[in-house]
C-alpha cells in the first residue's frame, strides 16, 4: 500500500430517521452505514459487493457527496468533502464522477447528447471547445461526433450506458464511481460495456469505485473487493484471493450462490433468513443470525474487521478456518 | 421533408389537436378581424331595428337595442382574449415560480406554498373573484386580477406536483454530483421536463378565465358597457330567453366553442410535446 490514495473513507456512518409512528415512543433509525472505511489508490478499481439492502448505494452517495454522513470522512485527494465551502465542493466536483445504474433515468430526455456529455464541464468553456471535448469523448466510448445532436431516447440501452460513461469521462477526472453500471442491460451488452469500462481505466488511468451485486463483474473489473453486510465491511481483499478462499462465512455464501455454467457437484453452503435492514443495535456479529457456523460467542462478541496477511481483512472469529476449507 | 415538415404532419393527423387548434385559431382570427372591421359598429344604436330576426344585412340578426350580434360577438372574442392570455400570464407567472420553489426548496416554503394554496382552494373560484371584484370595483382590469390571482394556486400545484417527480428522476441527481445548484437544475432539467404539463394546464385555464370572464360581466362585475362581452350578452338576452331564445343561444356558442377549442388543444399538445414520441431528426 503504497500508491497515492484517491479516495479514502474513514469510518462512515449514515443512520436515517424514519418517520415516527407513534407521538410517545422516539422515531426509528436505519442503520444503513454503520463504519466503513477503505482506501483506493491511483490507477485501481475497488469493487463494493453485497445484497440489497446492505448500504451499497448509500456509500456512493455519501462518496459523491450527494448525502452527508452522520460520521466519518470522506478524502478525496486528501480533502474532506463535508468540510469544503459549496464552491470549493463544485470546484472539485470535475475531479470524481458518477455512472449511475439506469441509464434510462439518468439521462435527461430533454437535452442533446453534446448537453448531457458537457453537463459535468459546468461554464469552464465556449461552445466550439465544449462541443469539441464532447465529440472527442463520445468517440473514446464508441460512438460517433454524429450522435452529439441526437436525444437519449434514439440510443439502446448499451449505448445510453455508454453516454452516461463518456459524461463522466468529460472531465477526465481521477475517480469515477460505478453504481451498478451494468445491472440494467441485457447479458450481451454489459460485457460491452465492461469491456470498455476496462479499456478505458488502462487508457486514462481512471480510478474506479465499482458497485454491484454481481461477483462475476466485479472480478472481471476490479483489482480488489470489499463485502459489505449490514452497513459494514466484513471481508476486504484482493479479488483473486478473496474469490478463491472466501474467509468470511458471508462471502462464501455469496459466491456459493453464483450459477456455474458447467453442472457438477458442489456442496453448496444457503443461507437461512433474509438480510433484514439494520434498524436497531446490534450486539454481537451481525451475521450471526443467518451464519452456517455460529457459536455462543458469536453472540456477544462482536468481530472486528482485522487483518489475515496477503492484504486481506476479513471480521469473523473464524476467519482463518473460513479460509482453510476447501471450497 | 424537413423537420418541420414532419412535425406539422403529425400534428395534423392528431384529431383533437387539430380540432382545437383550428377552433382557437377561429377565435384569435375573428377577434383580429374585429379590429379592422366588423359587418356593423358594435356600439351604434338602431332602435327601429331591434329584435330582427337572422337576416341578409344582419346575419345573427340584432339585440334589443338594435345592435348587430354577429359585430357584438366578433369584438366580444377580444375581451375574452384579453382576459384569457392576461389572467392565465399572471397565474402562470407567480404559480410556476412558486410552485417550482416549493419543490426545489421542500422544507417550510413548501409547506407555506401548499398552505396558501389550499386556503384559496377552499373559496370556489369564481365566488372569490366575484368578492374580489366587488371589493376592487366592477371592471375589466379588476376581473382580469381577479381570475389571474385565483390562477396562481392552481400553476402552483401542477408545478410543485410535476416538479417533485423530475427532482426525483436520476438525472437531476447527475445534475447535483456535477456540480450544478437548484436554481440550475429548476431551470435546465426541472422547467422544460414538466413544459408540456404547464401548457397543457394553461390552455384550460384559459378556458375556465373565458368561462370566468362571461360569469363576471354575466354579473355586472366584468367587461363593462359599451364594451360587447359574450357574458354581458348572455345577461342581455335572459329577459327574452322565450320570445328570441338565439339572442342568448349565439353568445352560448361562441363561448362553448372557444373553451372546446382550448380544452381539445390542450390535449392534443400533451400528446405532442410528450418527448417518447417526437421523431428524430
Amino acid at each position: 500500500m503504497s500508491g497515492e490514495a484517491v479516495l479514502v473513507a474513514e469510518a462512515l456512518v449514515r443512520h436515517y430517521t424514519l418517520p415516527r409512528e407513534s407521538l410517545f415512543r422516539p422515531p426509528g433509525k436505519v442503520h444503513a452505514l454503520n463504519g466503513v472505511s477503505f482506501r483506493i489508490e491511483r490507477g485501481s478499481s475497488l469493487g463494493i459487493v453485497g445484497e440489497s439492502g446492505c448500504g451499497k448505494s448509500t456509500l456512493a452517495r455519501a462518496v459523491m457527496a450527494l448525502e452527508r454522513p452522520t460520521a466519518g470522512r470522506v478524502l478525496l485527494l486528501g480533502r474532506d468533502l463535508n468540510a469544503l465551502g459549496r464552491e470549493e465542493l463544485r470546484r472539485l466536483r470535475r475531479h470524481f464522477q458518477m455512472v449511475f445504474q439506469d441509464p434510462y433515468g439518468s439521462l435527461d430526455p430533454r437535452h442533446t447528447v453534446a448537453r448531457i456529455v458537457t453537463e459535468p464541464l459546468g461554464r469552464t468553456l465556449d461552445a466550439g471547445e465544449r462541443r469539441r471535448a464532447a465529440a472527442e469523448v463520445l468517440e473514446s466510448v464508441g460512438l460517433r461526433a454524429s450522435d452529439l445532436d441526437k436525444f437519449p431516447h434514439e440510443f439502446s440501452g448499451g449505448q445510453r450506458q455508454r453516454i452516461a460513461i463518456a459524461r463522466a469521462l468529460v472531465t477526465r477526472p481521477d475517480l469515477i464511481v460505478l453504481d451498478e453500471p451494468v445491472s440494467a442491460l441485457d447479458v450481451s451488452v454489459q460485457a460491452q460495456v465492461l469491456n470498455l469500462l476496462a479499456d478505458l481505466q488502462q487508457r486514462f488511468r481512471l480510478t474506479y469505485m465499482m458497485i454491484s451485486h454481481d461477483l462475476g463483474v466485479i472480478d472481471y473489473v476490479c483489482d480488489e473487493v470489499a463485502v459489505m453486510y449490514l452497513g459494514r465491511i466484513v471481508e476486504a481483499g484482493p479479488c483473486a484471493r478473496v474469490f478463491a478462499a472466501p474467509a468470511h462465512p458471508y462471502t462464501r455464501a455469496l459466491l456459493d450462490a453464483v450459477p456455474r455454467p458447467v453442472p457438477g457437484r458442489r456442496v453448496r453452503q444457503r443461507l437461512a433468513g433474509n438480510v433484514a435492514t439494520q434498524t436497531g443495535e446490534i450486539e454481537g456479529c451481525p451475521f450471526a443470525d443467518r451464519c452456517p457456523r455460529v457459536e455462543a460467542r458469536c453472540r456477544i462478541e462482536a468481530p472486528l474487521l482485522r487483518p489475515l496477511g496477503e492484504a486481506r481483512l476479513a471480521a469473523c472469529h473464524f476467519a482463518e478456518a473460513v479460509r482453510a476449507e476447501v471450497p | 421533408m424537413t423537420a418541420a415538415g414532419v412535425t406539422i404532419g403529425r400534428a395534423l393527423r392528431h384529431r383533437s389537436f387539430a380540432i382545437g387548434a383550428a377552433l382557437t385559431l377561429l377565435l384569435v382570427l375573428v377577434a383580429a378581424l374585429s379590429l379592422a372591421w366588423t359587418p356593423h359598429s358594435p356600439y351604434e344604436l338602431d332602435v327601429p331595428n331591434r329584435l330582427r330576426p337572422p337576416q341578409a344585412g344582419n346575419w345573427l340578426g340584432t339585440d334589443s337595442f338594435g345592435r348587430d350580434v354577429l359585430s357584438l360577438l366578433m369584438v366580444g372574442a377580444q375581451a375574452s382574449i384579453i382576459v384569457g392570455v392576461v389572467a392565465v400570464g399572471i397565474g402562470m407567472a407567480f404559480g410556476v415560480a412558486l410552485g417550482a420553489l416549493a419543490s426545489a426548496r421542500r422544507g417550510w416554503a413548501e409547506e407555506l406554498v401548499m398552505r396558501l394554496s389550499d386556503f384559496a382552494f377552499a373559496f370556489p373560484a369564481i365566488l372569490s373573484a366575484i368578492m374580489l371584484t366587488a371589493i376592487l370595483g366592477p371592471g375589466m382590469v379588476n376581473a382580469i386580477i381577479a381570475i389571474g390571482i385565483f390562477n396562481i394556486p392552481v400553476f402552483a400545484r401542477v408545478t410543485r406536483a410535476s416538479a417533485n417527480a423530475i427532482w426525483a428522476r436520476e438525472f437531476v441527481l447527475a445534475a447535483r454530483a456535477s456540480g450544478k445548484g437548484a436554481l440550475h437544475i429548476t431551470l435546465e432539467h426541472v422547467l422544460p421536463n414538466i413544459t408540456s404539463v404547464i401548457v397543457v394546464q394553461g390552455t384550460i385555464q384559459f378556458a375556465t378565465a373565458i368561462l370566468a370572464e362571461a360569469a363576471l360581466s354575466y354579473l355586472g362585475l366584468g367587461t363593462q358597457p359599451p364594451q360587447p362581452s359574450w357574458g354581458r350578452m348572455l345577461a342581455e338576452a335572459q329577459t327574452m330567453m322565450f320570445t328570441r331564445p338565439e339572442l342568448a343561444i349565439f353568445p352560448g356558442i361562441a363561448i362553448a366553442l372557444a373553451v372546446l377549442g382550448l380544452n381539445l388543444l390542450g390535449d392534443g399538445m400533451r400528446d405532442l410535446l410528450d418527448p417518447r414520441l417526437r421523431r428524430s431528426r
